[in-house]
This record gives structure tokens, sequence and C-alpha cells, in this order.
């Protein structure tokens, strides 16, 4: 049970990483800085589901550390840190409550990642003006979030078939 | 999608829309740009003025260029290029940052407003 589990941390944070990179491949109009899809967050959001909070609490500690040192640098490792820790932490808080749905859960974690990372650049920055992007993050936030809760369900869909199949 | 999935994509919608609708309120045709190197102000422009300003910070070099009454990152050797990017401003409280050199360009009206003392 144990080796097993240790794969699968292998096998969700090396697909969290990849996602990280596949993000950075995909061209998006960049209307305002940090708007991101937020591929890596399918992974994430399976892991809560398919494992529980503190897995994915793990891959994506190690996403974001991996992430940050081979594509961003120590300043995109804080931001992402910040954006990760804020998205994990509500869609954790979320799930708990039977009253959401996958949907719900992934969507609050895409705004929540947008905040986090918002606040971090303020603090950088040391300028509150930054929170003129925050509308716009917002409603992008719940647009990636949506589309990342369906991805999920239906991945995890396929991923309780194989477990049942054993 | 369950009915608090909903309810929540709605709470968040409406947040967005306020603070949409609270700057936008708030925007009115600037005077200055007002160039920040990590909370210090290194430069203001007058925004009726043409003119290209380089920005020197210790981790690079952004240009800012004013035309036309906008504001206008057009070139830097920041890693993401996300301030050349940016679209060019012109409305008080608009900005366009550049996160790895800690450079703010931001928009003022005529007189200091309020909002900035309490950044201060």
């Amino acid at each position: 049970m144990r080796s097993k589990q240790i794969a699968l941390y292998g096998v969700f944070a090396a697909l969290a990483v990849l996602m990280g990179y596949v993000e950075l491949l995909i061209p998006l109009p960049l209307l305002v800085p940090g708007m991101k899809l937020g591929l890596a967050n399918v992974i994430l959001v399976i892991a809560l589901y398919y494992m529980d909070a503190k897995s994915a609490f793990f891959i994506s500690l190690i996403r974001v550390v991996l992430c940050g040192l081979l594509f961003q640098g120590f300043a995109g490792l804080l931001y992402s840190l910040a954006g990760a820790l804020c998205s994990l932490g509500i869609m954790t808080l979320l799930q708990k409550m039977p009253k959401f749905s996958m949907i719900g859960v992934s969507i609050a974690g895409g705004v929540f990642h947008n905040i986090g990372q918002i606040i971090v650049a303020a603090l950088v920055v040391e300028n509150i003006k930054i929170a003129f992007y925050l509308p716009l993050l917002l409603v992008s936030g719940v647009v990636t979030g949506f589309l990342i809760g369906v991805v999920a369900q239906y991945s995890l869909r396929y991923l309780a078939r194989f477990q049942n199949s054993k | 999608m369950k009915r608090f999935d909903i309810l929540l994509v709605a709470a968040i919608l409406v947040v967005a829309g306020i603070c949409y609708i609270y700057y936008t309120h708030h925007a009115a045709p600037g005077a200055y740009a007002v160039i920040t190197v990590e909370d210090t102000v290194v430069e203001k422009l007058p925004l009726d003025k043409d003119t290209t300003y380089t920005v020197q910070t210790q981790a690079g070099y952004n240009i800012v260029t004013i035309q036309d009454g906008f504001a206008d990152v057009t070139e830097a050797d920041c890693r993401d290029s996300v301030c050349v990017e940016s679209k060019r401003i012109s409305k008080t409280g608009e900005t366009i940052v550049c996160l790895p050199h800690k450079m703010v360009v931001s928009i003022e009206g005529d007189t200091e407003q309020e909002i900035d003392a309490v950044v201060g």
C-alpha cells in the first residue's frame, strides 16, 4: 500500500510539473499580468479528490518548487507559492462541504490562486494599485476554474474505473 | 454544478463587478505618469508632452514613452516582458507593472490624491 502511494505521489507531482511546462508553451493573450490557465490545478483537484488534502498539499509544494526553479526563478517561485497555498487552502475547505461540487471547488481554487498572487505582487512592489487588475483576474479565475473543474471531473471518472477494475 | 457552485460564481462576479465599477468610476483623465521603483518615485512625466524616459533599476531598464497623452512601456530587458505587452494607460489609477524590476508606472491627476497618502 505504501509503495503504491509513493508511486502515486511521483506520478501526480510529475504531471503537475509537466502541466506547468505545457502552460508555458501555450501563448495566451496577456490582458493582465498574472493571468494564467492554471493547468496544474487540474492535477491538484484530482489529487485532492483521489487522495486527500495532505497529499495534494505536498504535491503542490513539489510542483511549485520544481516549476519555480526550472522555469521562473526565485521571484516567480514566491508568487506561485502564495497562489498555490491560497488556492489549495480554499479548495480543501470547500471540498469538506458536500454542498459544493468539484467544479465549485475548482473555481474557488482558481480565483484564490489569483488573489494570492496579487497580494504577494502588491507586497513586493509595495503598491496597492496593482489591485486594479483584481476584477479581471477574478473573472478569468472563474472561467479557467470552471474548465479545470470539468476536466478534473471527467478524469476522475476514468480513475475510479481503473481503481475498481483491480 | 450544484446550487452552491452557482451561488459562489455569482458572489465572485458581483465582487468583480463592484471592483470594476469602483475603478472606472474613479478613473479620470490623468495629468502625470509617475514612475516608481521599489516605492520611491523616480520621475513624474506630464502626459501632455511627448517624451521618452529610460528607467534604470538595479535589475535592468524599462523605456517609458509618453505619446498622445498616453504612457506606455515600449522596451525593457526584463524576463517576462509583461510591462511591454501591457496596454498604454492614460486614466488616473491605471498602472503598468514590471514585477522583475519592481517598477510601476501609474497615472495621477493634477492634484494629489487621498489614496496616495494612505499608501505612503
